[in-house]
């Protein structure tokens, strides 16, 4: 039943969260006379019932639906009478057939995840996919529940500085052991969780957790394939929309407020003014969560959202550290308990660079980002012995190239 | 009566033998040219027979058939209308052929109706078919004789209009031009005109076009608008090594059978630098047509050939660059023909990192959505741009640096530089058969080039931290030999093979 209204009503304006409010259990709605279902969902939503709709008479009969993991059945009520006094369209996701690795959390089960019944409005339903057996699932909703959460969202169209930031956060914050969760956009959700499942993770732990848009066997967008099936086999894939259900550009938002509900930090990386990075940060706040913004260069388009949120008084964000502070000293023991041993520290560079031309690039390149031409101007070294030089640090890792061909240091330097 | 003139016609780049036999006999009044004549030769019957009357011969009323053998070769454009004018009026005996009694004259040229003759294209080659046959000369239109008189051991005479040629006939060719000095003529080449002193600054950019020119590497550059590619890649051709005699000839040839040459201009002592727009299309830009004609690639033969606006060009007319760059020549099959051009030439693409083209730009903010991002990037893909050795930035430059910069190198200079590296290459590359670098194969650079127990290891490094494909590793091998080559060195070392990391092909904005 809950399967049912969720796939129906997902982010019907609240509409949900006030029928649960004024009925407390999806059950108790089911056998509610619908004329008193009507007039509470005008009441709620402001409109008036449809004016002869055939409500069928008395209480329906529902086949109750019991425990987290039983296979989703058509209801033997009259759900289309249902359906139609609350206005809702009718009942065809449901015959999707459930594809391999999916599970539905219901709002009655045990594991649904608490932050989210915080919000006003809650997913009565999610369908999570993993690639596990049973046990694995229950404990990676386990940790879902536990280990203490950073959402880490960005542009789709990052910079090459967001890229690192949301690398080195997706890394860091992991490796601390905070659970990364994301979006499985392109850009910055994409480069977060690719860097959380490039540390090692337990059989039986969680390497991060993906929120999304679409069905939660729909790959979208495509060039993600592969790291939706990794997330899938060493994290969990969840969505409040049914199996199948496309992407469509109006799902994003509802799919924020879900990230913000289940996360205890929202760090913004980049965004520009009216993103969904944004959206997500108003979600968090919403429901008191902490919010974090990495800044960027002043003036730039990706920078206003982070900026914007810093101006209205988050946390500064330059790495994880911040964000483990900000959670506070709880979240921080909490994670240490999770904490996983960082990339191997055969990465780090050694200490003096190779050749006075390499010490020499470097620097001028303390003082902020150039262009190759820049670069030997400032050295009186040969176009030639620049490039070499160039080519040597970017393979020790100590320097990266934009685009338009700006170098510029790293931040940490076992960085790929 | 039957006379008989040698021609020649066209085919291809090559000139083939074409005899116009001319009949006249007692019969009612006809005039037919056999022989696969296409529209332009049919229609020489009228101008021909316009021309001989008002040069004032007689055009009597006879049954005149003629026909240019080979029979089964076809015969195209107005090249034919002297021989036939001049094989009529020696079948009805207005004119007799005199002079030296070894060898004979060829005539080529189109005739306006008052009988003054026309350039035709493609003279250089037909001169040098008839020498292969060993005629003896060729009368020819006055703005076509200076491109014959390249050819050494033809008689070649200059005719204005048909009375003229006519008289050259009768006395068997008087006053026949100096054949031209090649070698005086591409020493002559005036300088000025563009060099690469006119660019300030993009010091790394034309380091790298000099490494590019020296190993015939071909070239991608990437920047927003106005960053100078389109002035940079112009003067590619002044850092080029000159011109050889024979590589000119070549040259000349191409642009000859195209149409391209001056009459005051008959030699080309310039490397080819052609742009062709981006719309063009794959016959324009391979070569072909119903009767084929050389495209954008053989007019570049030896020269540069610049795409401007790499991405917008169309994916057929790119595919068809894979022959020209991997065997230097193109071949176009027809129904009854085949024809092969030659396309040695070096390509310079140039781009916009992406749509709005500020991608990556110091001031302009880049305004291009993710997915249009990765549709265009993906338009650079496969096999075309494994051909593409170096990768090169070149960004805006800040007005200060363009002024501050010292006075750059001439092209003088660079060239002389690329000059030793070409020839150190020659020698070093020997009995492969390449030219230059970027022409070894994959085992004759194995053999070629080889790398010391350090740059072994530096490459490794590379291939492991920066994500190289095997493909890639080959290609900063053969560029680090160029480089090597122009230092001098006898061999690669690691500053080398460093450097040439820098040109590599750099992942696409998403996905690195």
């Amino acid at each position: 039943m809950c399967v049912w209204l969720a796939c129906l009503a997902s982010y019907r304006q609240g509409l949900i969260g006030r029928l649960l409010r004024t009925y407390g259990d999806p059950d108790t709605l089911t056998f509610t006379d619908p004329a008193r279902l009507r007039k509470a969902a005008a009441g709620a939503s402001g409109r008036s019932g449809r004016p002869g709709a055939s409500a069928s008479s008395g209480g329906e009969r529902v086949t109750r639906e019991g425990g987290s993991s039983a296979h989703a059945q058509a209801p033997s009520c009259d759900a289309a009478a249902f359906g139609r006094v609350l206005h809702l369209p009718p009942l065809d996701c449901l015959r999707q057939p459930r594809p391999a690795g999916g599970r539905l959390v219901t709002w009655v089960d045990a594991e649904y995840p608490p932050g989210l019944r915080q919000l006003s409005d809650p997913p009565l339903c999610l369908f999570v996919r993993a690639h596990c057996t049973e046990e694995e699932f229950g404990a990676r909703l386990r940790l879902l529940a536990t280990r203490p959460t950073v959402a880490v969202v960005g542009s789709r169209a990052p910079s090459a500085y967001g890229e690192e930031m949301a690398t080195l956060l997706g890394r860091d914050l992991t490796a601390r052991g905070a659970l990364v969760v994301s979006g499985l956009a392109m850009g910055i959700d994409a480069l977060a969780q690719e860097a959380a499942l490039s540390l090692p993770t337990p059989a039986d732990g969680l390497a991060t957790a993906a929120v999304l848009g679409c069905g939660a066997d729909v790959v979208y967008p495509a060039t993600n394939r592969r790291l939706f099936a990794d997330v899938g086999g060493r994290g969990l894939l969840i969505s409040e929309f049914a199996w199948g259900v496309p992407a469509r550009a109006w799902r994003f938002p509802a799919r924020n407020r879900v990230m913000a509900g289940l996360a205890q930090a929202v760090v913004v990386v980049e965004g520009s003014e009216r993103s969904g990075a944004r959206l997500t940060a108003d979600f968090g706040l919403d429901l008191g969560r902490e919010i974090l913004a990495v800044p960027g260069e002043a003036g730039r388009r990706l920078s206003a959202a982070p900026h914007g949120l810093l101006r209205q008084g988050a946390a500064l964000c330059e790495s994880a550290d911040d964000v483990l502070a900000a959670l506070g000293p709880a979240a921080e023991s909490l994670a240490r308990l999770h904490a996983r041993q960082p990339a191997k520290p055969g990465d780090a560079p050694s200490g003096d660079p190779r050749g006075s031309s390499s010490a020499r690039v470097l620097a001028v390149l303390e003082r902020g980002p150039l262009g190759a031409d820049q670069i030997t101007a400032q050295c009186a070294l040969s176009a030639a012995a620049v490039s070499a030089a160039l080519s040597e640090l970017e393979i020790e890792g100590r320097v990266r190239r934009h685009d338009g061909g700006r170098f510029r240091l790293t931040h940490s330097a076992s960085l790929p | 009566m039957l006379a008989r003139i040698d021609s020649a016609a066209l085919a291809g780049l090559e000139g083939s033998a074409v005899t116009v036999e001319a009949d006249v006999v007692a019969a009612a009044p006809a005039f037919s040219i056999v022989g696969l004549p296409d529209a332009a030769v049919q229609e020489s019957r009228e101008r021909v027979r316009a021309a001989i009357v008002n040069s004032g011969f007689e055009f009597p009323s006879r049954r005149i058939t003629v026909n240019l053998a080979p029979a089964d070769l076809r015969k195209e454009g107005p090249s034919f209308d002297l021989p036939i004018a001049l094989a009529f009026l020696l079948a009805t005996k207005q004119v007799e052929a005199g002079g030296s009694a070894h060898g004979s004259l060829a005539a080529v040229g189109e005739l306006g109706l008052d009988g003054v003759l026309r350039s035709v294209p493609g003279v250089l080659a037909i001169a040098e078919s008839l020498r292969r046959r060993g005629l003896r000369g060729v009368l020819l239109p006055s703005a076509n004789a200076a491109e014959a008189s390249l050819v050494r051991g033809l008689e070649v005479y200059a005719v204005d209009n048909l009375r003229q040629a006519v008289r050259q006939m009768a006395c068997g060719g008087e006053g026949a031009l100096a054949p031209a000095d090649v070698g005086a003529l591409l020493a002559a080449v005036n300088s000025g005109g563009p060099d690469f002193t006119d660019v300030r600054g993009q010091e790394h950019v034309k380091r790298a076009l000099e490494i590019a020119v020296a190993g015939a590497h071909n070239v991608l550059m990437s920047g927003p608008p106005g960053s100078g590619k389109t002035m940079l890649a112009r003067r590619l051709p002044t850092i080029m090594p000159e011109l050889t005699v024979d590589e000119a000839i070549s040259v000349t040839r191409v642009h000859s059978v195209a149409g391209l040459l001056l009459p005051d201009a008959p030699l080309v002592t310039r490397r080819p630098f052609r742009s062709p727009h981006h719309t063009i299309s794959s016959p324009g830009l391979i070569g072909g047509g119903s009767s084929p004609r050389p495209g954008e690639v053989s007019l570049a033969h030896l020269g540069v050939l610049f795409l401007d606006e790499f991405p917008e060009f169309r994916l057929a007319a790119l595919e068809g660059l894979r022959q020209p760059l991997e065997e230097g020549e193109v071949t176009i099959s027809r129904r009854l023909t085949s024809v092969t051009y030659p396309a040695r030439l070096m390509l310079v693409a140039a781009m916009n990192p992406c749509p709005c083209g500020y991608r990556g730009d110091r001031e302009r903010e880049c305004v291009c959505p993710a997915h249009r991002l990765r549709q265009y990037a993906s338009r650079l893909s496969g096999p075309l741009m494994d051909r593409i050795d170096l990768h090169l930035d070149v960004p805006r430059l800040n007005p200060q640096v363009r002024h501050a910069a010292r006075t750059p190198e001439s092209s003088a200079t660079i060239r002389a530089r690329v000059a030793q590296a070409r020839a150190r290459q020659l020698a070093r590359a020997g009995a492969t058969g390449a030219l230059a670098n970027a022409h070894l194969d994959a085992p004759s650079l194995r053999r070629v080039c080889r790398l010391d127990a350090e740059c072994t290891a530096l490459l490794d490094r590379a291939y492991d931290r920066l994500r190289l494909s095997a493909r890639a590793c080959d290609r900063v091998v053969k560029v680090a030999q160029t480089i090597a080559d122009l230092d001098g060195a006898p061999s690669i070392s690691p500053a080398h093979l460093a450097e040439s990391l820098s040109y590599r092909q750099r992942g696409t904005a998403h996905g690195e």
